[in-house]
């Protein structure tokens, strides 16, 4: 075992051990640390990386107390805890079923060294969060109305109204407080500079919270000591804001609630059970549910309930076969009708996707000044968008130190991360950008900030990144915090749940 | 010109169904070419109505009992001004048009092809879609009906930068008096929709009555049910009669 004195030496060792094998195209890595992966050619654009506990060898003065309780734990009581996390967490059946291997329910690598923030620095983040969420909200409100950003020439009508992502049936509704994304999971990462950028905003299905509620609850039980001598925020609460949001959806005064999945088979199936459990409503596949008299209906044992509210947890296009992707087997038939008559609410609405798309990122900064008027508060990762002949000039010539994104991917599948990609890979990607310039953004290589984490060798620094989850109704709603997702292996910027990320407990700690 | 219009049809499963939901867009609207006098539908049960997304009049009919057959029945009388070829609507943006589908998305050869008419279309609007249409009805494998011919033209028509929706109605032939389920065009030029039909080569006449408009078939098709893996392609139409 490793102590923590020894961390900056880890972390030199990490930084010559460059030899990670990865299939990068496929895996998809979030975003690239250009030091572990250095290549011999290829001298690391951001010397040094910002690690959340230490600056330098010196612990920062948020994480002073944990790191003055873990200097007093032995070796062996530290891998003791881990071991009884990973026990626990297979006991509970916290899963998140892979991508290359869907038979397979992949318990989710659980890290017990907190990822701690102080709250005056959550605070602003929370600001601007909130700055976030009020912004693409009116966007959306606006695009399927007036089109005003359209309009004064804020944002091409084509890259909006030709967006697969954009939903005609959306067009002339008016939800209630003018909310789309009722939910919304928001991945920041801290950048060598030390500030946090935006990675991108999921405003369609966002999944991941469960992961954040069973890693406190494994906290709590783990570390009760830590607990008590620091003044954590609480996050238990997430449920009852996410009730509370999703009634507000209604115009009902008491609307029944349903979560729908699309079955057991899907990846993040534990979630959606875990959270009906935690709301307290029913947890319905599409087949539980039909359309009749305008009206939508749970059957029942004691026959045909009405439903108000429906948390999806299912994609657009699966929503309603009648509506959408007529293949599916997984929607209620007439659902669309019934909702664009305003009787049933649909979580998050249809057509938020558009919000989110990554050829629509590289607005969000002139969308909170043309709605809100304000200057933006969470920094946008530079962009070029390669349906712009020059800035596709630009990138061709750059691709070995950038990352290029398929505009409408997500899971961090189809993207060419540069530093760590071969000559060949590189040259088979601009291939595929020269054929559809229009599908792909690139973006300078972040170095994700790393956090201490338990390896079989010790302590050793892993990247992590942040997912606040934003809840919109009558108000903005969020828990202090969110998911910290690491990547477990060593150098990986593979932060995804679908990928094999991992996760930790992000603690907002007052008076630090 | 008046177009009386009675039009029967049964949909039927090869096996009896407990539940079943359809969407229905077999009423007409009136606008500027057509005007509806009466319009009624027959159906088995109450069904809701109510606008889809394009505007169209559309029903959701739900059966919560075991049957075999849906029988519709539409009748009514509508005016066509056999003048005009064009339309107005103002429900939403052009633009929405320029999306490819799984039905539009042209193949390679007829990409090359709609490039061939690039500048016809761009400069003479629904002259070059015609001249494009025709093209298309001559290329080896074309589509034989109006469905297949619509997506044809659609998905070249957008390769072009040239917003065109899908339209579904009657076609009542002049000289016969039968009246036909039929597709067709319409393409955005100069703040109108300027109808073009794919099988005729010529823009609608007095015998179009429009039903419905959409991206493909799948909007604006006149019934849309389900079918579950276990009626793969087992709802079909068994009759279709109509009469002017």
């Amino acid at each position: 075992m490793v102590r923590v004195g020894a961390f900056s030496a880890i972390r030199s060792v990490l930084s010559g051990r460059a030899s990670m094998a990865h299939p990068l195209l496929n895996i998809g890595l979030m975003l690239v640390c250009p030091e572990c992966a250095a290549m011999p050619s290829l001298p690391p654009p951001n010397p040094g990386l910002y690690d959340e506990m230490f600056d330098g060898a010196t612990p920062r003065a948020h994480y002073a107390a944990y790191a003055q309780w873990l200097d007093g734990l032995s070796d062996e009581a530290l891998s003791a805890r881990q071991r009884e996390a990973d026990l626990l967490f297979r006991r509970h059946g916290v899963t998140f079923t892979l991508r290359d291997n869907p038979a397979l329910d992949r318990q989710i690598p659980f890290d017990i060294v907190p990822r701690i923030l102080p709250a005056h620095e959550w605070v602003q983040l929370e600001r601007g969060l909130r700055q976030r969420l009020a912004a693409l909200n009116a966007f959306l409100h606006d695009i399927y109305h007036d089109r005003d950003i359209l309009r004064a020439g804020v944002i091409p009508p084509e890259q909006v109204l030709t967006n697969p992502q954009y939903q005609v049936a959306m067009h002339g509704l008016d939800l209630p407080n003018r909310v789309y994304a009722h939910v919304a999971g928001v991945d920041l990462a801290r950048h060598s500079d030390g500030a946090f950028y935006v990675l991108e905003d999921n405003l369609c299905v966002p999944s991941g919270v469960s992961y954040m509620l069973e890693s406190r609850k494994m906290m709590r039980r783990l570390f009760p000591e830590l607990f008590a001598r620091l003044d954590i925020a609480p996050v238990e609460h997430y449920a009852s804001l996410l009730l509370s949001t999703l009634r507000e959806a209604s115009p009902v005064a008491q609307p029944t609630v349903v979560v729908l999945t699309p079955g057991r088979h899907n990846a993040a199936y534990f979630e959606h059970a875990f959270l009906a459990r935690q709301m307290g409503v029913e947890l319905v596949e599409g087949q539980d549910l039909f359309v009749q008299n305008d009206r939508v209906w749970m059957r029942t044992t004691a026959g045909p309930q009405a439903v108000d509210v429906i948390y999806r947890r299912i994609d657009d296009a699966f929503l309603d076969p009648l509506a959408f992707n007529p293949d599916s087997l997984l929607g209620v038939p007439g659902l669309l009708s019934v909702y664009r008559k305003g009787q049933v609410a649909l979580c998050n609405a249809p057509g938020a996707g558009v919000a989110d798309d990554k050829s629509i990122y590289p607005y969000v900064p002139d969308m909170i000044r043309f709605y809100l008027g304000q200057e933006p508060l969470l920094n946008n990762v530079q962009t070029w968008q390669l349906r712009k002949p020059d800035d596709l000039a630009y990138v061709l010539t750059r691709l070995p130190e950038l990352v290029v994104k398929e505009v409408h991917g997500s899971g961090g599948y189809g993207m060419l991360i540069g530093p760590l990609a071969s000559r060949a890979e590189i040259a088979e990607f601009r291939q595929r950008i020269l054929a559809a310039p229009a599908n792909y953004i690139a973006q300078p290589t972040l170095a994700l900030s790393t956090c201490p984490s338990v390896v079989e060798a010790g302590l050793a620094p892993r990247h992590v990144d942040l997912r606040p989850f934003v809840l919109s109704g009558g108000d903005i709603r969020i828990v202090a915090g969110g998911l910290s997702r690491v990547a477990m292996q060593a150098g990986s910027l593979v932060v995804n749940s679908a990928q094999g990320g991992g996760a930790k407990d992000t603690w907002i700690v007052e008076g630090a | 010109m008046k177009l009386h219009i009675s039009h029967r049809s049964v949909y039927h499963y090869p096996e009896r169904v407990r539940h079943s939901t359809q969407c229905l867009r077999l009423t007409p609207q009136s606008s500027r070419r057509q005007r509806v006098l009466s319009w009624q539908l027959g159906l088995p049960a109450r069904a809701s109505s109510g606008r889809d997304p394009y505007g169209n009049c559309q029903h959701v009919l739900t059966l919560d009992y075991p049957h075999q057959d849906i029988t519709v029945l539409a009748t009514g009388v509508v005016e066509v001004d056999e003048a005009l070829a064009d339309d107005v609507d103002d429900e939403l943006a052009p633009l929405v048009f320029l999306r490819q589908t799984t039905r539009t998305a042209p193949s390679a050869a007829r990409l090359a092809l709609a490039q061939r008419h690039a500048e016809a279309v761009r400069q003479h609007g629904r002259h070059g879609a015609l001249s494009l249409a025709q093209a298309l009805a001559e290329q080896p494998g074309a589509a034989k009906d109006s469905v297949g011919a619509s997506h044809a033209l659609l998905g070249c028509l957008r390769a072009l930068a040239q917003p065109a929706r899908y339209v579904s109605g009657y076609l009542s032939l002049a000289d016969g008096g039968e009246v036909a389920h039929h597709n067709w065009v319409e393409l955005w030029r100069d703040g109108v929709w300027a109808s073009v039909d794919p099988m005729s080569l010529a823009p609608a006449g007095g015998g179009h009555v429009k039903l419905a408009v959409g991206m493909d078939e799948l909007d604006a098709c006149p019934i849309r049910g389900l079918r579950r893996p276990s009626m793969e392609d087992m709802l079909r139409q068994a009759q279709h009669s109509a009469q002017q």
